[in-house]
């Protein structure tokens, strides 16, 4: 009997003859058909509620188009019309979040037909820019961010961004430079900022010579680290939000349909593209997250190090120094003692970078404080006046 | 082969009927080629093809940049390819429409026993859910398979087990009305 049950729910997928079969097996089983009939009743209110919630699919082709330059005025008009619906009934249906990757997807192979197509007729590709990232940054890029490690008192905000990349999307932006992270990298921007990418992250950043504070992460994770201006904040996009960075420096994440922010230290700003207008304001410590068209969540706790554990690093946000050390020492499988007189001394807005090593780190602590860094017998440091 | 570009467009436009001709016809293999690698059915594709060049047709003088025939051509193929897994083509579409089930051969519709619906949908899992929600949006399993980057046999399981939980919960519904109805 559980033959017939398992091949029933695969019923619309069956030839003919598999059908007919199991018509066969249901009038001769009621419960069998009675199971049936109940599936297909689930089966309907799923339809009819995406029905109801998305009356019009050829919106999902809007909104998976819609941060590509490729609508008229009447599309993003309609589009514009129906975000807030068309957020609700994302939020409610996780398959339409799914329909869009598809279509972006379709997207991309109509481009490779376009593109086989036009240069099989050696001609220009229709509206095709010239694909910036098969160009050489202009920018320097570093393999990997040098051994030696940096103190950074100046706050850090940090955003993490996860999933797949809507590569195609960047690569056609004029006036900006698309970089793929094929391995964990830093890249220099001209003002001194500068950008840690996760493998795997796809980052846009200005073309020399364009004045503009702006990066757009297009997918994968990342870690900013800002020079701040508050004449000129700098802001990076997303596929689906913006964050303004009022502070000085800040780290960002997204997914093709989902932006998070986990902010380390200083001060940010999330908006949804939905609404840019509805921004949400993080506090060091805290996470939001723009889901689809929504506006961004209201701002909770977050453990920085954990989401932030992809680069290796250790953030300190207003820690005393005990706890700092006991941190280090776990961090580096070393014992690290502090006096106790320096004990409750705060430390905030630090960042560790882990390669550069335990004795590094605790020399610049010490530094800061004023103290010393004494080795102990047997292996280990103490942090002392 | 005739060009794409968007001097053969404006020309289309202003009724030159040869060179509209011309732009369907360097058009064809573009959306072939396209429709071949997402649906690969050729049935399938010949109408997508078709009805894709008569989208295009009917809405050419309405493009205002004859320099975006590209994005132009390109949406009407990925309307028409909703279209297609909305069942518009359900003279060639498998799939099983659940709201007109084939047949009712115990005759249980009139049993009694309705199916609480909300409590039925409880017991889907949000992945169960998604792929369900595909598969009523006229995607093959395969397709899903593709798109959550799974295989189809991992799909098809997630289905099945998704029938077996409301199996499950349909029996313990069915002994719950049992034993708080003597007259059953």
């Amino acid at each position: 009997m559980s033959q017939p049950f398992d091949t029933l729910a695969l019923y619309d997928s069956l030839t003919p003859d598999e059908r007919e079969e199991l018509d066969r097996a249901m009038e001769a089983n009621p419960a069998l058909a009675e199971a049936f009939a109940r599936w297909t009743s689930l089966r309907a209110a799923v339809r009819r509620e995406l029905a109801a919630d998305l009356p019009d699919r050829t919106l999902l082709v809007l909104y998976a188009l819609a941060d590509e330059n490729v609508l008229d005025a009447d599309e993003r008009a309609r589009l514009d019309a129906a975000r807030d619906d068309l957020g609700v009934a994302m939020d409610r249906h996780p398959g339409l979040v799914d329909v869009v990757r598809r279509i972006r997807a379709d997207r991309e192979a109509f481009e490779h037909a376009w593109a086989a197509h036009t240069q099989m007729n050696g001609q220009v590709e229709g509206e095709a820019k010239t694909s910036s990232a098969d160009r050489p940054p202009l920018r320097l890029v570093r393999p990997q961010r040098p051994a030696r490690w940096v103190w950074r008192i100046a706050a850090l905000v940090a955003i993490v961004l996860g999933g797949t990349l809507l590569v195609q999307i960047a690569m056609r932006d004029a006036g900006f430079e698309t970089i793929r992270a094929s391995e964990l990298m830093a890249v220099d921007l001209p003002d001194g900022s500068s950008v840690e990418l996760a493998e795997g992250a796809v980052l846009m950043i200005p073309e020399e010579g364009r004045p503009v504070r702006q990066a757009r992460l297009m997918g994968g994770r990342a870690l900013f680290d800002i020079r701040r201006d508050e004449a000129s904040p700098f802001t990076v996009e997303t596929p689906n939000a913006t964050i303004v960075v009022l502070g000085t420096t800040f780290g960002v994440a997204v997914t093709e349909i989902e932006t998070e922010v986990v902010l380390a230290s200083g001060i940010v700003e999330l908006a949804s593209h939905a609404d840019r207008e509805a921004a949400v304001r993080l506090e060091p410590g805290e996470r939001s997250r723009v889901l689809s068209l929504d506006l961004p969540t209201e701002p909770t706790p977050a453990d920085v190090n954990a989401e932030l554990s992809w680069t290796g690093d250790l953030f300190i946000r207003a820690e005393s120094m005990a706890r700092v050390a006991d941190r280090l020492s776990q961090a580096f499988d070393t014992p690290v003692e502090v006096d106790a007189a320096l004990a409750g001394e705060i430390v905030s807005g630090t960042r560790f970078e882990r390669e550069a090593g335990l004795e590094a780190a605790l020399q610049e602590l010490a530094m800061s404080l004023g103290a010393q860094v004494v080795p102990l017998e047997g292996g280990g440091f103490r942090i002392a006046p | 082969m005739h060009s794409l570009d968007p001097q053969a467009v404006v020309r289309a436009q202003q009724g030159d009927e040869a060179e509209r001709g011309r732009l369907l016809a360097a058009l064809e293999p573009v959306l072939r080629a396209f429709f071949k690698a997402r649906i690969g059915r050729v049935p399938d594709v010949d109408d997508l093809v078709q009805n894709t060049l008569i989208r295009v047709h009917r809405g050419l003088e309405a493009l205002q940049k004859p320099n975006r025939l590209k994005a132009f051509a390109m949406k009407a193929a990925l309307f028409e390819l909703q279209d297609f897994y909305r069942g518009r083509y359900s003279a060639r579409e498998s799939l099983y429409d659940p709201d007109i089930p084939p047949s009712d051969p115990a005759g249980v519709g009139s049993a009694g026993l309705r199916l609480d619906l909300e409590r039925a949908m409880e017991v889907l899992t949000p992945h169960a859910r998604r792929i369900i929600e595909l598969r009523e949006m006229g995607y093959p399993y395969a397709e899903i398979a593709e798109t959550l980057e799974t295989t189809e046999a991992a799909v098809k399981m997630q289905v099945k087990r998704a029938f077996e939980r409301l199996r499950n919960v349909l029996s313990a519904l069915v002994l719950a009305i049992l034993a708080t109805s003597p007259s059953l």
